[in-house]
């Protein structure tokens, strides 16, 4: 349950030791937090962050295998078993990949789809149902720019993040009034260990900057943020943009 | 039978809920509720006075008992009332008889039931003890659908499991209970003002065993030497012989009317710093430093606050928590460390009330326990939650507990500690609810009902 000063009990992230998803949550952890559920595929990584944590939390650290499309779902369904509420789940799972290695296989991009799009879909519907029936709940999903208007060169990524934004604006849309509300996070490039070594784009940001904005779009009940702000801007542009020239853009 | 998806909070206006709001006239209703009850439970509800989120049942059924009525046995001073009958029509029609409530909150709002689930006090805790000690017996629906006569020979476990019981060991139907006889409706009042809070509680404690009621407003915004300065009230109801010269015999009684807070009120906060300072400087100074013999009618010895209908909504949409603790008499350097952890965050802080409570009474989840009382309003800011922390570690450290009626913050850990026979009550609990029918916000965010093996 959420306390009389707007804090939370249980906090789930999915993608325990993401760097971006580990820093929105650290932003909503109170002295009224009670309960951490970090689900990761490598959960000695997980028993290390969980090992950051006041000592009042209880951290469990779950694995989980975003591949395995009922392992989500399950992990929700668990967390509601004890007849205590899920305030918060932030979906923050993703692989970036490089296009050239999804062109060499195949079966790797519809991998990498399944990570990013079916996977956090199954999650989020569950979560879904399960917060509308508490009658209140938080969700954040991680998205990104990519997906807004998707660029030739990086197409798995982009296209992947674009299913997964659009589902979870259609499904904000279907939780109205239902005491659920989903925030829909739209980074541009991060500095961080998901993108070390890659040339930055323009406004590139850093996970701190992300969390707080989150945070601050969460209290404020918006539904979707962009970061840095300015990228809204950006994009409304790009989504204008010309097919023949847009199709010139590279990173 | 009125019912529909809505939003209710507690008095504190804060985590308010989505839920299932229904209305019953009858039992026969009430069963028909219960029989669509979901996984998500039940709460029963009276008049939402409970600040934080005791009587709500978010995703799940809000039960309003909406039969207000009641008998009055005249001759012994007895009533037998519904659940959903208030404490402001009782005493309407038992003043003028020459009876009162054997004890009442700070508000006449509230009902018979939930009078019993919060076992609430007043200010003659330290003279009668709590509500529950009047009560002889409770008629109560249990989630069987079977209703339970209880009282203290009969099923006594479960009667004193349902008094301060939060409603989570059935819906309460009716109870029975004593009243006290007095022979005015004026109150006969001593004011004392006291520069700091030494003197304040030394002369509470040397005084208050003198009279009925007894409470200290205490000043919040006050800081160095004059912390925890305040005012102290001390009274009994006039004799007959004290109010003859004014006429005003039992039968005077009114309920007061009151003016109204409208909604828009609670778009922006009107209780802010400058205001609360200039609030309590004058509240202070207008006490005299010693009056004696003052006649002050029950309304404004008891519930000056009826006075002003929604106040709650003067503290803007974010609401406010009304924190209150007991900690045991000799630990009374934990009521200064509270005023100065609240008043170092400058809040906009009006109503703080300390009062001494006597001996508690055998219900298991009772608040009230022999030592000293401090309630704090203060409004739900971005530091509030850090500051409650720091508050409730030093009531926990010191042995003391949190008012379930009032919390909307503690953590479950606190609660355990603070309540040493909530194990003891869970058996019961169980005992009678087995597939947790009985749920609340309150209920699952301390883990009220933890299944067994969880607290084994």
């Amino acid at each position: 349950m959420k306390s009389g000063t707007g804090e939370l009990q249980t906090i789930a992230l999915f993608g325990g030791t993401s760097e971006i998803g580990l820093t929105i949550l650290r932003t909503f952890v109170g002295p009224s937090t009670e309960r951490i559920v970090l689900a990761c595929r490598d959960t000695v990584s997980g028993q290390t962050v969980a090992d950051t944590f006041a000592e009042h939390i209880t951290v469990d650290v779950i694995e989980w295998e975003a591949r395995d499309l009922a392992a989500g779902p399950n992990i929700i369904s668990m967390l509601g078993d004890d007849n205590r509420d899920v305030d918060l789940v932030i979906i923050a799972a993703a692989t970036l990949g490089e296009q050239s290695a999804f062109d060499a296989d195949p079966v790797l991009a519809g991998e990498a789809v399944v990570i990013n799009t079916a996977s956090p879909i199954a999650t989020l519907s569950a979560t879904a149902s399960q917060m509308t029936a508490q009658g209140h709940g938080n969700i954040i999903v991680l998205s990104s720019v990519a997906g807004v208007r998707v660029r030739s060169d990086n197409r798995v990524y982009g296209a992947s993040k674009s299913g997964l934004d659009s589902y979870a604006l259609a499904l904000a849309n279907e939780l109205d009034d239902t005491g659920v509300e989903i925030t829909v996070v739209r980074p541009g490039f991060v500095h961080g260990r998901m993108t070390d070594g890659m040339k930055p784009a323009p406004f590139a940001t850093d996970p701190a900057t992300v969390a707080s904005a989150t945070h601050n779009a969460v209290a404020a009940g918006r539904r979707v943020v962009w970061v840095p702000r300015v990228l809204q801007l950006v994009f409304a542009v790009f989504r204008i943009l010309p097919n023949s020239i847009w199709r010139r853009i590279r990173r | 039978m009125s019912s529909g998806f809505t939003q209710v909070s507690g008095w504190g206006q804060t985590s308010p809920a989505r839920t299932f709001l229904r209305d019953a006239q009858s039992v026969k209703e009430l069963h028909n509720v219960l029989t669509s009850v979901g996984r998500r439970g039940a709460i029963a509800r009276g008049l939402g006075r409970s600040y934080g989120d005791a009587a709500q049942n978010s995703g799940g059924s809000t039960i309003r008992f909406t039969d207000r009525s009641f008998s009055f046995d005249a001759d012994r001073g007895v009533v037998t009332a519904s659940a959903g009958a208030t404490f402001d029509d009782i005493m309407t029609q038992i003043i003028p008889h020459g009876w009162f409530v054997p004890v009442t909150a700070g508000t006449r709002q509230i009902t018979v039931g939930g009078a019993i689930a919060a076992d609430v006090h007043g200010k003659n805790h330290h003279h009668d003890g709590s509500f529950g000690n009047f009560v002889h017996s409770i008629s109560l629906l249990l989630a069987s659908g079977d209703v339970a006569e209880l009282d203290r020979s009969s099923h006594h476990d479960l009667f004193f499991a349902t008094i301060g019981g939060m409603g989570l060991t059935g819906v309460i139907l009716s109870a029975t209970f004593d009243l006290l006889q007095v022979s005015s409706a004026m109150m006969s009042v001593r004011t004392e003002r006291h520069g700091d809070i030494d003197s304040l509680m030394e002369s509470m404690l040397r005084n208050d065993s003198a009279f009925r009621y007894s409470v200290a407003w205490v000043d919040g915004t006050a800081t160095g030497k004059h912390l925890g300065r305040g005012v102290i009230t001390h009274g009994d109801h006039a004799s007959s012989d004290e109010v003859r010269s004014n006429h005003k015999r039992p039968s005077d009684y009114r309920s007061p009317t009151t003016i109204d807070i409208p909604p828009f009120v609670g778009a922006a906060r009107s209780v802010r710093r400058s205001t609360s300072l200039l609030f309590s400087e004058l509240w202070y100074r207008k006490a005299p430093k010693l009056r004696e013999g003052q006649l002050v009618s029950i309304p404004s010895f008891f519930h000056p606050l009826d006075g002003v209908g929604h106040w709650n909504r003067l503290y803007g949409k974010n609401g406010f928590v009304q924190h209150q603790c007991v900690v045991p008499l000799d630990r009374d350097d934990v009521i200064r460390s509270i005023l100065q952890r609240v008043s170092s965050d400058r809040p906009a802080n009006v109503v703080n009330v300390l009062k001494r409570f006597g001996e508690g009474n055998d219900a298991h989840l009772s608040f009230p326990q022999p030592g000293w009382t401090l309630t704090v309003d203060l409004p739900v800011t971005s530091q509030l939650s850090t500051t409650l922390a720091d508050i409730d570690e030093m009531v926990s450290s010191a042995g003391g507990r949190h008012y379930l009626a009032k919390d909307a913050t503690t953590g479950s850990h606190s609660i355990r500690g603070g309540y040493p026979r909530l194990g003891e009550w869970q058996h019961i609990r169980h005992r009678v609810d087995p597939d947790q029918r009985w749920q609340s916000d309150l209920s699952r965010r301390l883990n009220l009902c933890a299944t067994l093996k969880e607290t084994e």
